[in-house]
């Protein structure tokens, strides 16, 4: 009986013809004399023609059948050429986590977040840059027109000084002398000396030196010097430096009338405390009086011509030494008590006599400003938002993947109710 | 009237009128095939216009190696087989409901000779009953038996079809049928169907 079940697994196949000529050979063989599997053959027959007869009806789907279609293919239609929202559901619908996936994952992560960190970085330097040229253009610009002011200032604080050294180096060495001598205690006042500068654009040149003298005169300053020249040819436009002495106290207020006068394109103060110098030459002033008075007491007394001669040398030396002295102390009171003021003045086309071209003269200019202002907001706006992006995107990644989350589960959750 | 692959054609460039006059071709095929692997209409019907659709979104793929029918009846057993797979666990629960489901009315092809109302009753029971059995079948006996018994495909057709060996699908097909054979003499043996 073990052919028999041998055999009956080989029926199926044999029913269909679908065994090699030795299986078919052999079935057939144990066939003719074992009627137990013939009977089974039999059955199984049967059962494979009851079958086939459900071959022969084909089944006419519902009359709704090729509407229903109909909608689902135009809908499919439409998708394919829309349908970005169903993707990413589709996506989600047939996401299956693989184990790349999560490499792949941190792969992703490193590439657009390790940029979008530096560009993070990136825009700031840039705007900082910015600023940074913004602010350094007028600075360099100031410094342009300072140096010329300071320039004057140095000359004329270099003649002081050739007016000072002279007399200042032979005293050095006899305040060395005496100092010990005259420990005195001066009422110390703040000795200070302002200097200020300005530049100014004016539209008459003329009319502003004239106003600037009644200025001077109406506070009892003085004008210093004065000096003008042509700059240019063509329209012949004035340009001139003026140096003013203003009462020390009246100093500020003067600045700010001058401004008044035109339009100011530089303005610097500058204050120098000269106590202590003042002090140290009050007090060997003291020192040298002192020690000519000895020096007068000395000639009174008889003695040698050559005695006598080498005294009223003395004497001669320390007369100048205080005169010295008293000059820069002299000085140093006339710094302080009246300030200095460096004006320069510059004569640009006035309204009235030609049509002012300055009125679009700078319109290139600016129009080039504003533009390059507005991009630079463009970029600074471009990097805040990448900036915030790159904060975002965390945020974004843990949305998709919750929203991701929950299209499945509702899915899920609808195939399971359906 | 146009050539089978000339519609093909149009419908590949997007052509939906066309693809509608392949299915008209076809939809009795697609759909009864869909109706033996479900054992119900509404499966049926949904099985057979999702293998449509997906035959219409991937039409491009279609080369025309193989005929149009081939390729349609392949994508319906792929989507019925997918489905199978899904609602195993509901398998007992389809099977109690489908045994007796009565609505014949729009299946009932009536034969050319013309039988009584009695024998088309009879038929359709019979059939009904067939279909019962082949429901209560396990999804891999189900596919072979629909394949090979009612479908007709040779072995090596259902071996591709169900990316398997031919020597499973000879073993399955095998105990498929035997087991078929003695749910039809069991229950006749308790007499509930002669």
């Amino acid at each position: 009986m073990r052919e028999c079940s041998e055999i009956q697994e080989l029926l199926s196949s044999y029913i269909d013809d679908f065994l090699e000529p030795m299986e078919k050979e052999k079935v057939e063989k144990h066939l003719e004399n074992c009627p137990q599997c013939q009977k089974e053959l039999a059955e199984l027959q049967q059962t494979v023609q009851m079958f086939a007869s459900l071959n022969e009806e084909e089944l006419i789907p519902p009359a709704s059948f090729r509407r229903e279609l109909r909608e689902k293919l135009e809908k499919a239609q439409s998708k394919k050429k829309v349908g970005f929202g169903e993707k990413v559901a589709g996506f989600f619908n047939n996401f299956k986590l693989k184990p790349w996936m999560p490499l792949a994952m941190a792969a992703v992560l490193l590439i657009v977040i390790v940029p979008v960190a530096m560009m993070g970085l990136w825009p700031l330097g840039t705007t900082n840059k910015e600023m940074a040229t913004d602010s350094v253009a007028p600075e360099i610009y100031n410094s342009a027109d300072g140096e010329a002011g300071m320039r004057n200032f140095s000359i004329t604080s270099d003649n002081y000084k050739t007016f000072k050294l002279a007399p200042g180096a032979s005293d050095a060495g006899v305040a060395q002398e005496e100092q010990a001598g005259v420990p005195e205690t001066v009422e110390i006042e703040r000795k200070i000396i302002k200097t200020g500068y300005i530049n100014l654009e004016v539209d008459d040149y003329k009319e502003t030196t004239g106003q600037i003298t009644n200025l001077v005169e109406e506070m009892q300053g003085y004008i210093v010097n004065e000096h003008t020249y042509v700059y240019d040819q063509e329209l012949s436009l004035l340009a001139g430096n003026v140096t003013l002495r203003i009462p020390e106290e009246r100093f500020n207020e003067a600045l700010n009338r001058m401004e008044q006068l035109g339009t100011v394109l530089n303005r610097s103060v500058n204050s120098q405390d000269v106590t202590e110098e003042y002090v140290d030459v009050q007090s060997r002033l003291k020192a040298m009086r002192l020690k000519e008075e000895r020096l007068l007491a000395l000639l009174g007394k008889s003695g040698t011509l050559g005695d006598v001669l080498a005294v009223e040398n003395e004497l001669a030396t320390t007369r100048a030494d205080i005169e010295a002295l008293e000059g820069r102390i002299k000085y140093l009171d006339n710094r302080t008590e009246l300030s200095t003021i460096n004006l320069e003045i510059r004569e640009t086309l006035t309204p009235v006599k030609k049509i002012k071209t300055t009125g679009l003269q700078g319109v290139m200019h600016r129009f080039q400003e504003s533009f390059i202002k507005s991009i630079n907001t463009i970029i600074i706006g471009f990097g805040n938002f990448i900036v915030a992006l790159g904060a975002f995107i965390p945020y974004i990644i843990l949305l998709i993947c919750g929203i991701g989350l929950v299209m499945i589960l509702w899915r899920k959750y609808k195939n399971r109710k359906s | 009237m146009f050539s089978e692959g000339e519609l093909v054609t149009r419908s590949q460039q997007g052509d939906l009128d066309a693809f509608e006059d392949l299915v008209a071709r076809y939809e009795r095929k697609v759909y009864t095939i869909a109706y033996r692997f479900m054992g119900n209409h509404e499966d049926a019907s949904d099985l057979a216009q999702e293998a449509f659709l997906k035959a219409y979104q991937s039409i491009n793929k279609f080369r025309g190696d193989s005929s149009f029918a081939t390729w349609i009846s392949r994508i319906v057993v792929n989507v019925c087989k997918d489905e199978l797979r899904k609602n195993k666990r509901n398998l007992q629960i389809s099977l109690d409901e489908q045994v007796w489901l009565e609505e014949g009315t729009v299946e009932k092809q009536v034969k050319d000779t013309r039988p009584t109302p009695e024998q088309v009753y009879e038929q359709n029971e019979l059939k009904d009953y067939l279909q019962s059995l082949i429901s209560g079948l396990t999804p891999e006996y189900r596919m072979v038996i629909v394949l090979r018994d009612i479908q007709g495909y040779s072995y090596e057709e259902i071996a591709q079809i169900l990316d398997c060996s031919l020597g499973t699908v000879k073993s399955r097909l095998n105990r498929a049928r035997k087991l078929l054979r003695e749910k039809i003499i069991s229950e006749q043996k308790r007499g509930g169907w002669e």
